[in-house]
């Protein structure tokens, strides 16, 4: 009977001591990952993560009320959506494909090419207000937007828990907050692969491990923009002094042989207008590639074997249709992709390191899953 | 009122002290959107615009006016804008013809800019089309505790994607039988860049796409300034969609662009303008 007290009295004392300061959020961190980047005005909490996964899964969050954040990111799909490219809640088709939120929270820029999007609370405005293409079609009904939200019941104790100090907690920019909140908590960092680095030498196949040899290696060398514990060159986190902005042309496409790409994705060079930028789209995470298909931002690589045989041949030579071209000579393309000697073994090995970047636990975990149909099933 | 007293107190004393006494008066200069000479509104046709003669009906019609000033025998003085809720601040108002017939909209519309000048004979206004660079890149977000002043609130005037505002948003819709594909004119900052080892925000813009516009022959107390969407289609390729952005969005490389832009008066992939804008004018 003792013990269970001595337990009790020092955590009772701190709480003594921070009064009614909120408790520190506890990260659920694979090893060796840090912590994302919190911005200062948004701190975690575990009623905000809850209200944010709320609302990603609400449709409430479109102007007809058919699609939520998770229409075009799906968990299975390590949060996209299987489609070349993705489909508003209008119907209107978007230029470029649904792109991973794995590990979302550890991006130093957001989307595949805006270098001034640094923040998931700015993007979420993007899809959630964007009319080119619209997406979730909410542009002009913000009013109507917090009024759906201040009716449903679940909000109405969890908007005030995650934003206590505030009077009226029911705003847009705390959905934005909520959305970011519970995007930074989309961790991916227990595959096979990590296993294996981790010292179980069981996790990983030998093929898989001659795959990481490859890929790590000079002579394919994917690491260099898919480096690091995200596997991609584009990062951001808490220890971080700098950010880390990557944006790399791959030789998909050269239309004019100065390096056109088909209208209207032209990447960096959207925001930059400098030629050298035309082409160039941020390397994205490889965890849980092999459940990500079809590949680029335009969707334009059905599958992981092509993906792989497009980095060996060093770009793609576009023979036919209407994108006629040979990206292997764009003048863009990033000297790290000069392809490689590829056989069908090496095929193979890199192929299975890919997939054991796939981390089940990630896919199917429930804290990320739709929360509204637990709600529904409970008696 | 107390600051509007005091400011008003100073001038005198400044204007006696010169010995040349100037007082304020009011101006409220007046907006019209037309089809040529014709004022239209939400859902009016539009027949026969562009370089395809194609049928047209407005569903959205706003523009930012900043840096006003009216032009006398004696130079320009700038207007101080009055701060009137929920359409204007002292740095820059919204004009909006659109109501309600947008998805994007609302039914609150407003056709006058308003602000102080010193009484005087004035023959000619001059203004800028779009968004102070300082208020262009702060946080868009809807909430009463941030400090987005009203006139930017309104979520169809975000440009989040180019990290601004929309300084014109012009949305027009095919009519049944029309070809077209539809026209759209969004006009904004362009080429935006902070310092990205800094992870900073918008520090400049390659492309400002701010509008200038100056009309001579103008008297503020009866004159009205006619938007004319006529004459922003004058050329434009109106019966197809090349790029994404349906009509011309300001997206680099789109052949819907050029036209829209000269008449504008704005450069538009590296090519200067032909002359001065020709969209706005004296009525």
């Amino acid at each position: 009977m003792l013990k269970p007290m001595w337990r009790f009295t020092p955590l009772f004392l701190l709480a003594l001591a921070c009064g009614e300061s909120a408790e520190a959020y506890v990260w659920d961190l694979p090893p060796g990952f840090p912590e994302p980047r919190v911005p200062e005005d948004n701190p975690m909490s575990e009623a905000k993560v809850e209200l944010g996964r709320r609302l990603f899964y609400d449709t409430r969050l479109s102007g007809n009320e058919t699609q939520s954040c998770a229409s075009c990111h799906l968990q299975s799909l390590a949060f996209t959506d299987g489609r070349v490219q993705g489909v508003g809640s209008t119907g209107e088709v978007h230029p470029r494909s649904s792109m991973s939120l794995a590990n979302v929270g550890y991006a130093a820029t957001l989307n595949w090419a805006n270098p001034l999007i640094r923040e998931l609370e700015p993007q979420a405005l993007g899809p959630l207000f964007g009319e080119t293409p619209v997406e979730l079609g909410m542009a002009g009904r913000e009013d109507e937007l917090v009024a759906r939200l201040r009716g449903e019941l679940v909000y109405q104790e969890l908007f005030p828990e995650a934003f206590p100090e505030q009077e009226d907690p029911f705003t847009v920019s705390r959905v934005l907050a909520a959305l970011a909140a519970f995007q930074r908590t989309l961790i991916s960092g227990r595959s096979p692969y990590d296993a294996f680095t981790n010292g179980d030498s069981d996790a990983s196949s030998e093929s898989a491990q001659r795959g990481a040899e490859l890929f790590f290696g000079e002579e394919a060398e994917c690491f260099h923009c898919h480096g690091g514990f995200n596997f991609t060159a584009s990062l951001d986190h808490s220890g971080q002094v700098f950010e880390t902005l990557s944006f790399q042309n791959n030789g998909l496409y050269d239309l004019d042989g100065r390096g056109l790409y088909p209208t209207p994705n032209f990447g960096l060079f959207e925001f930059s207008e400098d030629r050298r930028d035309m082409g160039s789209f941020k390397p994205p995470t490889l965890r849980n590639i092999a459940v990500t298909a079809p590949y680029m931002h335009d969707g334009s690589i059905a599958t992981l074997e092509e993906v792989i045989q497009h980095y060996a041949d060093g770009g793609r030579n576009v023979t036919e249709g209407p994108h006629v071209g040979d990206g292997r000579l764009n003048p863009n393309k990033s000297i790290f992709v000069n392809g490689f000697e590829l056989t069908p073994e090496r095929q193979a090995d890199l192929l299975a390191f890919l997939e054991s970047l796939t981390d089940e636990a990630f896919l199917t975990d429930p804290r990320f899953a739709d929360p509204w149909v637990e709600t529904d099933a409970a008696p | 009122m107390k600051t509007k007293t005091i400011f008003l107190s100073l001038l005198t004393a400044l204007g006696a002290a010169c010995g040349d006494d100037v007082s304020q008066t009011t101006v409220s200069l007046q907006f019209a959107l037309t089809d040529g000479d014709t004022e239209i509104g939400c859902d009016d046709l539009l027949a026969g615009v562009g370089a395809d003669a194609v049928d047209l009906e407005v569903r959205d019609a706003r523009f930012y006016v900043s840096n006003v000033r009216l032009v006398s025998a004696s130079g320009e003085v700038p207007v101080a804008l009055d701060d009137v809720s929920p359409f204007q601040i002292s740095d820059v108002a919204l004009v909006d013809f659109e109501s309600a017939c947008s998805d994007a909209g609302d039914t609150n519309t407003n056709d006058v800019v308003v602000g102080t000048v010193p009484e005087g004979e004035y023959t000619g206004v001059r203004f800028t089309v779009g968004v102070p660079f300082e208020l262009n890149h702060i946080d868009q977000v809807v909430d009463e505790t941030t400090t987005t002043p009203e006139p930017l609130r309104a979520t169809g005037m975000w440009w989040n994607w180019q990290g601004g505002f929309k300084f014109i948003r012009v949305d027009l819709a095919p009519t049944p039988d029309s070809t077209s594909p539809g026209f759209n004119i969004h006009l904004g900052s362009t080429a935006c860049m902070g310092n990205p080892l800094m992870g900073e925000d918008v520090t400049s813009c390659g492309n400002p796409n701010r509008m200038e516009v100056e009309l001579t022959g103008f008297d503020p107390a009866s004159d009205t300034i006619a938007f004319d969407l006529r004459a922003a289609l004058d050329g434009a390729l109106t019966n197809q969609n090349t790029g994404a952005a349906l009509g011309c969005q300001s997206f680099p490389m789109d052949e819907e662009c050029p036209a829209v832009f000269d008449n504008l008066g704005l450069p538009y992939g590296g090519v200067a303008p032909s002359g001065p804008q020709s969209v706005f004018r004296v009525r």
